[in-house]
Formats: structure tokens, sequence, C-alpha cells
């Protein structure tokens, strides 16, 4: 990587059309995070059907950034409303709104914008000084090594759902059977198409995600009714919001090492957002001199794991473009909107396009910046946005979804698709089946089958006895057994699971 | 027995699995097309049967060790759950067969009046989300991205 390359990433940002979609994509990640029960994914899932009709560099940069910023207004709905935005805010409301109920809002929100905003400016720096480092092993992997990378990837995400590995697997591999739809692209056989034009090419991406992640969502927010959230905690001026941006530097070491936990696991896929906060949240309350303060309204409470939550998108980000196996649910959004621009996700991304690659991680960076500067002059506004009535957020949202649906291809089907997959994400979402993995397996599924007959007529049967294959192949078995073994054991010795 | 919704869903789900398999193995000819519809397909109907065997089995573990009073009101909230899912559903597939018949502008406009309505909002909050949702989707989709929204099969015929 050269100093060229790093010029012509930064050449993206002198597009006016650029700069607008990280704007944009900044200010929607912040209304989807304030609003309880819609998050990025829904976000991303509107916008998806019209990625296509976008430049991939705008389309991709608008989608880094919703997901950039989202836990900025997720965690002001948590600190003042005492409902968190998103889930990786639940730990910021544990002293977050303790804060506010003590009158320290605007401390507790000036913590938290100044504590998110740095951790991830300083991560998208670590995240960059490591393109140099792993680009021999992304450009010693082959396709062989694909096919388990893909393996890989999905199994991660199967993990997720906390407690339902199975039905992890389950959903992953109906996601992989529903990839399969349309002609084989080796044989130009038709599969599953039922001699229907439309499905010759597959089934559409669009009414897929909107179907399982946008309606299913606004019904269960239409079956709760009334207000999402009741008016919460107000805060008066803006002395307190700069006091608790003061005390991140107070406590810089704290928010340093939390933003380096939370990139590292950002790195490391199937994790998620939520359980490096937690995970920080636990490391602040164990190293702090007054632990006996926290969940009472300290500040390093919401320092620590909103240093992480942003921070983790920056390594998310990074794992997501280089292998292709996304760090985080909205992640996995993120590489459909990278099938749907026309690239291809995985190394390619960082061989092929490292510029474009390099654009988005600096995105992240001026998202942050941009979240920063709209949300610090107008924290006491800002949970306005939360208060928003179910009666309008549904209706409203059940009808871009379907117009989303319709949009991409003005086929009438589609809709319809849009339905079915709607009632499979109901159920899934009742049952705790893990959507995410579907998705992820719908996205890779077609990767996956692509990369396992080139591997197979490259090298035969025998593919796989590589060493990267077979160290994939290895890492695979064991964070699959790794969990029933886990619980084997404790059964055996009387402890009972939850 | 006591079988439960989610193993309903996972019957289902093996259903549409063992007709995937079928599919595969009968219809679609050649090896390397067939191949990965089996080999997924197998592997996600093995482990939706282990899933269906544990479901079934925590089902009667539940029966056997709560008392009739906790059972009945589990089921309760179930249907009362199900209930409003269905309830909510129907309206989503009301605007998917509105739109069918009467196109995109005039179905959004009887959609969010009457589900808006329904979902608690006074008729006039209602008409102005329902008069300015639709101009606000046409001046979009129509104007600015030049997308031709589906004008039902009313709008065709008088045309």
């Amino acid at each position: 990587m050269g100093i060229e390359t790093f010029v012509h990433a930064l050449q993206y940002f002198q597009d006016p059309a650029f700069l607008l979609a990280i704007i944009s994509g900044a200010i929607v990640g912040l209304i989807f995070g304030i609003i309880p029960g819609v998050s990025s994914i829904l976000a991303l899932s509107l916008f998806l059907p019209f990625a296509f009709v976008l430049k991939p560099d705008i389309a991709l940069a608008f989608m880094v950034a919703v997901t950039a910023v989202t836990y900025f207004g997720g965690s002001v709905t948590a600190i003042l409303l005492n409902v968190p935005g998103t889930e990786a805010s639940a730990a910021t409301l544990l002293d977050g709104y303790a804060m506010a109920q003590k009158g320290e809002g605007g401390r507790a929100l000036g913590a938290s914008f100044v504590s998110s905003a740095l951790g991830g400016i300083v991560t998208v720096f670590m995240a960059l000084a490591m393109i140099p480092l792993i680009l021999p092993m992304i450009y010693a992997i082959t396709t062989g090594d694909m096919v388990f990378l893909v393996l890989l990837g999905i199994s991660f995400i199967a993990l997720i759902g906390r407690g339902a590995m199975l039905k992890g697997l389950i959903s992953g591999g109906l996601g992989i059977l529903f990839s399969l739809v349309g002609f084989q692209w080796s044989t130009g056989v038709a599969r599953f198409t039922f001699d229907i034009p439309v499905l010759y090419e597959g089934i559409p991406m669009a009414p897929f995600v909107l179907g399982l992640f946008a309606l299913p969502e606004m019904i269960v927010l239409a079956t709760k009714g009334g207000s999402i959230v009741q008016e919460g905690v107000t805060v008066k001026g803006l002395q307190g919001v700069v006091e608790g941006g003061k005390d991140v530097f107070r406590h810089w070491w704290l928010w340093l090492r939390c933003s380096v936990f939370g990139y590292i696991i950002g790195i490391i896929p199937g994790i998620g957002t939520m359980a490096s906060t937690f995970l920080c949240y636990a490391h602040a309350k164990q190293t702090s001199k007054h632990p006996e303060n926290f969940g009472q309204g300290t500040v390093e409470g919401v320092i620590a794991p909103e240093s992480a939550n942003n921070a983790t998108c920056s390594g998310a980000v990074l794992t997501t473009l280089a292998l292709g196996i996304p760090g985080s649910a909205p992640m996995v959004l993120f590489l459909g909107g990278v099938t749907m621009v026309g690239l291809t996700p995985g190394p390619s991304m960082l061989t092929e396009h490292l510029d474009l690659s390099i654009s988005l991680l600096l995105t992240v960076l001026a998202a942050n910046i941009l979240a920063f500067i709209i949300c610090f002059p107008i924290a006491q506004h800002l949970a306005k946005i939360g208060l928003v009535p179910a009666r309008i957020l549904a209706p409203l949202i059940i009808v871009l979804a379907l117009i989303g649906a319709f949009a991409a291809r003005e086929q009438f089907i589609d809709i319809l698709m849009t339905l079915v997959f709607g009632a499979l994400g109901l159920a899934m979402r009742r049952w705790n089946y893990n959507r995410v993995a579907l998705l992820l397996g719908y996205v890779l599924g077609v990767l996956f089958e692509r990369n396992l007959f080139v591997a197979l007529s490259l090298s035969g049967p025998l593919f796989f006895l590589r060493p990267l294959s077979l160290s994939l192949i290895f890492i695979t078995i064991a964070v699959l057994v790794y969990e029933p073994v886990k619980n084997a054991l404790a059964r055996r010795r009387g402890i009972r699971m939850p | 027995m006591k079988i439960r919704g989610e193993s309903y869903f996972l019957v289902i789900i093996m259903l549409f699995v063992l007709f995937i398999l079928g599919w595969s193995f009968f219809v679609i000819e050649f090896l390397e097309s067939k191949l990965l519809p089996l080999l997924i397909g197998s592997i996600v109907l093995i482990l939706a049967a282990i899933q269906l065997g544990s479901e079934i089995s925590r089902g009667n573990k539940l029966k056997a060790s709560t008392s009739g009073d906790e059972s009945g009101s589990d089921e309760v909230v179930y249907k009362e759950d199900a209930r409003k899912y269905l309830d909510h559903g129907a309206w989503v597939a009301g605007l998917v067969l509105a739109v069918y018949v009467l196109g995109f502008i005039a179905a959004i406009f009887l959609f969010v009046l009457l589900y808006m309505n329904r979902l608690g909002a006074r008729w006039r909050e209602a008409i102005i989300f329902a008069v300015i949702f639709p101009a606000i989707i046409y001046g979009l989709f129509e104007l600015a991205l030049g997308i031709e929204l589906y004008r039902g099969l009313v709008l065709d015929w008088l045309s």
C-alpha cells in the first residue's frame, strides 16, 4: 500500500456526491439510532433497493456512514429516556440514565459523544495501519480457501444468536438454499424457478431483506402500540455537555483501553457490538477505584461502553472488507450492498479496490466527526426524535418497505415476495431464529458455490489440503463444537447452563 | 405430548427442505447443479430434526414441571401474541391487495388513513398523513427518481 493509493482514496472525498452520501448517511444513522425499535439494520434494509442506482462508492459510503453513527443516537435515548435506541447502548443506560436522574444528563451526553467520536476516529487509524500487515495474507488466499472462509463466516454469525447455535446454523443453511434459486452459473441449469422468468436471476435482495427485517419489526412495533417511549429527563444548557467531554480526557486511559478492546472485538466476526460494550463496562468496573459507584451514575460507566461501540465499527468494517466475513449484524447488510453494486465481497476488496476500501474506512472517521458536530450543540433536543409514536412510524415504514421492494425491478411479484419473507421473518423473530445468519447465507451462498466448483476444477477433490484451508476448517470446527462441548462439560460437573 | 408453535414452524422448515431435496434429486439434471442443494438441504434437515426433537422433549418437560395454571397462562400469552401478529399482518396483506387493485398512490392513502386510525391516531391526524405521505412518495419516486409506481388493475382497466 503506497502513498498513491492513499491519495486515490482521498480523491473520493472531492466528489460532492460522495460527501453528500456521508452527510445524509450520518443524519439517517443518527435518527434511526435515536428511535428505539428501529436500527441501522432497518435503515440499511430500506436503502438497499436504491443502492444499485448509485455509484458503488457513493452507495457504500452511505451505508458505512449509517452504521458508523447509529450508536451515537442510541445513547441519547438510553441516557435521557431510559430506553436504549440500539442494543449496543444498553450498557450506557446503566449509568447514563442514573446520571440523568441526578441532573447530570448533559454531562453523560457529553462524555458519550466525545468518547464515541474519539473511539471511532482513533480506531480508523489503527485499521489503516493494519492494512499493510494483512495484505500479504490476503494475497495468499486462494479460491479453495475462500470456500472455508465463507463457511467460517456463517459459523461465526450463527453464534450471534446467544444460546441458539443450532437455530443459527439452520438459518444460515436456509439462507444458502435461498441463494441457490435461479441459473446455476457453471451449467446454466435453472434451479427452483418453476418457469417464473423473474426468478431466473435468483431471489432479489430487496424483497428478501425488507421482508426479513423491515416488516417484522414494524408489525411488532404496531403490536405494542402507543408511544415507543415516554417523556424522559430533560437537559438544560451546554455547560454539562462540555463538562462531560472534559471527563473523557480526565479518564483518557480508560477511554483508550476500551477503544482498543472494542476495535479488537470488532475485528473478530460474530461477537457483536453489544458484547464489546458490556465487556468494557465490566472492565471499567473491575479496574475502578470505586466500583460501588457503578450503576449509581458514574461517568466512567458511560465512557467505557461508549468508547467501545464506535471503535467496534472500525474493526468490523475492516474484517468485512478484507475477508468478506461481516464483523457485526449491520455489516451483513453492508456485504449485501457490496454485492448489489456489482463488487465481489472478500479479499478482492483489498487487492483490486484498495483505494475504495481505504476511502470507506475514512468514511467511518468522517461520519464520526460529523455526528459529533451535529450532536454536541443540540444534545438537549435530540431525544425528542425518540418520542415519535408507533402509530406514525409503523404505517410509514411499512409503505416505504413495499415501495423499496418494488422500486429495484418494478415487478409486482417483488411485493408479494416481501410479504412472504415478512411472514418468515416474523416467525423467525418470534421463535428466536437468526435472521442475520439467514441473510449471510443468502449473500455468501453463491460465492460459496462458485469458489467450491472453481477449486474442484483447478485442484481436484483434495483442494482443501493447504495449510490455510486446513487452518480454516480447524477454526470452523472449533467454533461449532466449543459451545456444545462447554455445555456438556458443565452438565457433567452439575452446573446448570442458562 | 405437547406440540408448541415453534415445533410447527420447524415442521414447515423440514417440509420445505424435503421439497428442495426431492426437487434437486428428481428434477435438476446435472450433478454440479444438484450437489449443493442436496448437501446443504441434508445438513439443514438433520439440524432441524435435532432441534425439533429437543423442542418436543423440552415441551414435555415444561408440561410435566409446571402447574396447569402457569402453562395455561403461557398459552394465553402465546395465543394473544399470535392473534395480534395475524391482525397486523392482515393489514399489511390488505395493503398489498390494495396496491394490486388500486395502485400505489390510492392504496397508500387508504392504508395510512385507516391503519393510523386503527393504531390510535385521531381522524384529523390520519387524514393529514394520508394526504401528505402519498404526495411525498409520488414526488420522490415518480418525479425525482423516475420510478413508475405500480398503477393497479383499476387504473389499467380505465386507461
